[in-house]
């Protein structure tokens, strides 16, 4: 795990380093109003230790990213650390809601399916879940807005501003359950794809044909003996997709308008605001690194073959 | 998995034309869902390739006193907020996402199946380093790499490298994509080395490689005359399932306005604004674009599936 994540810090950090263009330059003279001699810009860049070899930045970055402290932007001279802090509530939030939704939906939908393999109950579960695969976040955050102003015919739209759900449970929810729901739909539609494929592997196994000969109840065998077996490929779908939410939400924050990490990630990579850019892809990344060893660890509890293996 | 030893006589190339036909005939006949999203992905090959003869307007032209303009004869889905025809942005839409979705997907799948196999064959230290390069890239999802990454690659236009007259070798739509192009291939790359490794890794230890090896063969000729035409299955099919994904992801960066670039036709693009706003010009100036991704993914979708179940109903993607 480490080296995973130390070898993503060095891709990022360098792949970074290959924006064209001088952050300083790109500050100073951007807009082409401001008048700087040479000399103030390479003091500018002095102050943002951007003078240094690479190498050493990049000791400098990865001792503060072990701090939780991911630099200064070069843009706004802002700490990233507390542009972060801000936003990330709200994501967080999001990625929360939208994994219990599509964990609640998946996982009976799916496993429906497989149990009525073949028929309408099946290819109409199927059709939900392929077409959740190929609908994109945003144009279902689109239409939802739509919706919304179709039914309640009048201007409401979902709010902007964040409070948490201690503050105001309904002004919260009625923000955030409907990124929650256009991130949560794909979420649910791979994972239950993953339920289907899994389930009806498991029925046919030899075991299941056992507890059908032996005369049990076929909730139990479903319950009991399928299910707990069927679930590790799940939960694995489960954790790797928790970890990508972000690009999801990348999208659905823009479409409501939510100032959460996937917003900032975007107005980042607009503005070219690569210390930004750099921390969250980094954070992105280690999230997915953690998550995997996490579903290790998992399965190990879980599954006895692998803890004596 | 099955493997199938390919026999290089004459006389069997007649008979495994035939068969490509059946084949193809027996896939329509078991898959009719698969088949109906070959049959929607090839419609909207036709309309891209010839989005030229059937879009009824310039999609560049402005009518500058059509501002929104509800659909009619004229427009026949109406206009866009600046007076373009959005019937005609849809068509040559068709021909942006194309374009991305088959050449990156392409790109990035062919490079994945000889790193993979490559990887596989070599083994060793090779195989350790590929392998924790692989694990660093699949670690970023895909639009956070591909945004990451656009950012860096530059627009390239013809008269950058090519002399005059033969700018029409580098027509304008591939300067303008090339970022996205390349944004959305190199992370599709690690994923499809992954896959295709492990059917390789099987192959490395049949004899026909042990024999090709014994006959002196170059290590270019036994990986790709003798092991990548066994990994074709897992190929095509993370092949088929890239393209959705790059269609979807060319959408995604080009609704945030980091990927294709105006004025350029692209489906994302026509999405951009809120969603307020075309509630009260018009829903469909919104709906219609993003049902055109949603229908050409789902076409994707539903055809590489089918091909899973048909080539190797094992493989999960």
């Amino acid at each position: 795990m480490f080296p995973t994540m130390f070898f993503v810090s060095v891709v990022v950090f360098f792949l970074m380093q290959m924006i064209p263009g001088d952050p300083v330059e790109l500050k100073m003279l951007g807009d082409g109003s401001g008048d700087f001699s040479p000399e103030q810009l390479t003091l500018e860049r002095e102050r943002y230790g951007l003078n240094d070899h690479p190498v050493i930045q990049f000791t400098n970055w990865m001792f503060g990213v072990v701090q939780l402290d991911f630099g200064v932007s070069i843009l706004t001279d802002r700490r990233v650390s507390e542009d972060i802090a801000i936003a990330l509530p709200l994501s967080f939030q999001i990625a929360i809601m939208s994994t219990l939704l599509a964990t609640l939906l998946a996982i009976p939908l799916g496993t429906l399916a497989a149990l009525r393999q073949d028929t309408w109950v099946d290819y109409l579960i199927r059709i939900f879940s392929i077409a959740g695969i190929a609908t994109p976040g945003f144009f279902l955050g689109i239409m939802m807005i739509i919706g919304i102003l179709v039914i309640t015919n009048s201007q409401w739209a979902p709010p902007f501003d964040y409070k948490p759900i201690w503050v105001d449970p309904w002004y919260n929810l009625s923000m955030l359950i409907w990124p929650a729901l256009a991130t949560g739909y794909r979420y649910s539609a791979v994972a239950m794809r993953m339920t289907r494929s899994t389930v009806l592997e498991v029925l046919r196994e030899d075991y299941i044909r056992t507890a059908r000969a032996k005369g049990l109840v076929e909730k139990i065998i479903i319950n009991r003996h399928a299910l707990t077996n069927a679930m590790l490929p799940v939960i694995t779908v489960i954790g790797i997709e928790f970890a990508f939410l972000i690009g999801g939400l990348v999208v659905t924050e823009q479409v409501f308008n939510l100032a959460g990490i996937g917003n900032l990630f975007v107005t980042a990579v607009e503005l070219k605001d690569y210390m930004v850019v750099q921390a969250l892809v980094l954070i992105v990344a280690f999230v997915f690194v953690f998550t995997n060893f996490f579903i290790d660890i998992l399965y190990a509890w879980l599954d006895p073959r692998i803890r004596y293996a | 998995m099955t493997e199938t030893v390919r026999v290089p006589a004459a006389a069997d190339d007649l008979a495994a034309q035939v068969s490509w036909a059946q084949s193809i005939l027996k896939f329509f006949r078991e898959k009719p869902l698969g088949a109906a999203g070959l049959v929607i992905v090839l419609a909207y090959i036709i309309t891209a390739i010839f989005a030229d003869y059937i879009a009824p307007l310039d999609p560049l032209d402005v009518d500058y006193d059509l501002f929104n303009a509800k659909p009619s004869l004229d427009h026949l889905l109406g206009t866009d907020d600046i007076g373009r025809d959005l019937l005609s942005r849809l068509i040559y839409g068709a021909r942006t996402a194309m374009l991305v979705g088959f050449v990156s997907s392409l790109v990035g799948a062919t490079l994945g199946l000889f790193i993979g196999v490559a990887s596989a064959y070599f083994g060793g230290i090779i195989d350790l380093i590929t392998q924790r390069v692989v694990d660093v890239f699949i670690s970023f999802p895909l639009i956070i790499l591909a945004l990451a990454i656009v950012t860096i690659v530059p627009d390239v236009e013809a008269d950058m490298f090519l002399p005059e007259y033969l700018h029409w070798l580098w027509p304008d739509i591939f300067g303008t994509t090339l970022p996205v192009i390349v944004a959305i291939t190199i992370p599709m790359i690690p994923r499809c080395a992954r896959v295709v490794r492990a059917s390789a890794l099987a192959l490395r230890e049949m004899p026909y490689v042990d024999a090709a090896r014994a006959l002196g063969f170059s290590h270019l000729r036994i990986i790709s005359r003798h092991m990548v035409p066994n990994v074709m299955a897992p190929y095509l099919i993370m092949l088929t399932a890239f393209m959705g994904q790059a269609v979807l992801l060319e959408a995604s960066l080009s609704y945030l306005a980091l990927g294709v670039q105006e004025p350029t036709p692209a489906w994302g693009l026509m999405l951009r604004g809120s969603a307020e706003q075309y509630f009260r010009s018009a829903p469909h100036a919104a709906i219609v674009p993003g049902l055109a991704i949603t229908m050409s993914v789902f076409a994707f979708n539903v055809f590489g599936d089918s091909l899973r179940d048909v080539l190797d109903p094992r493989l999960r993607v």
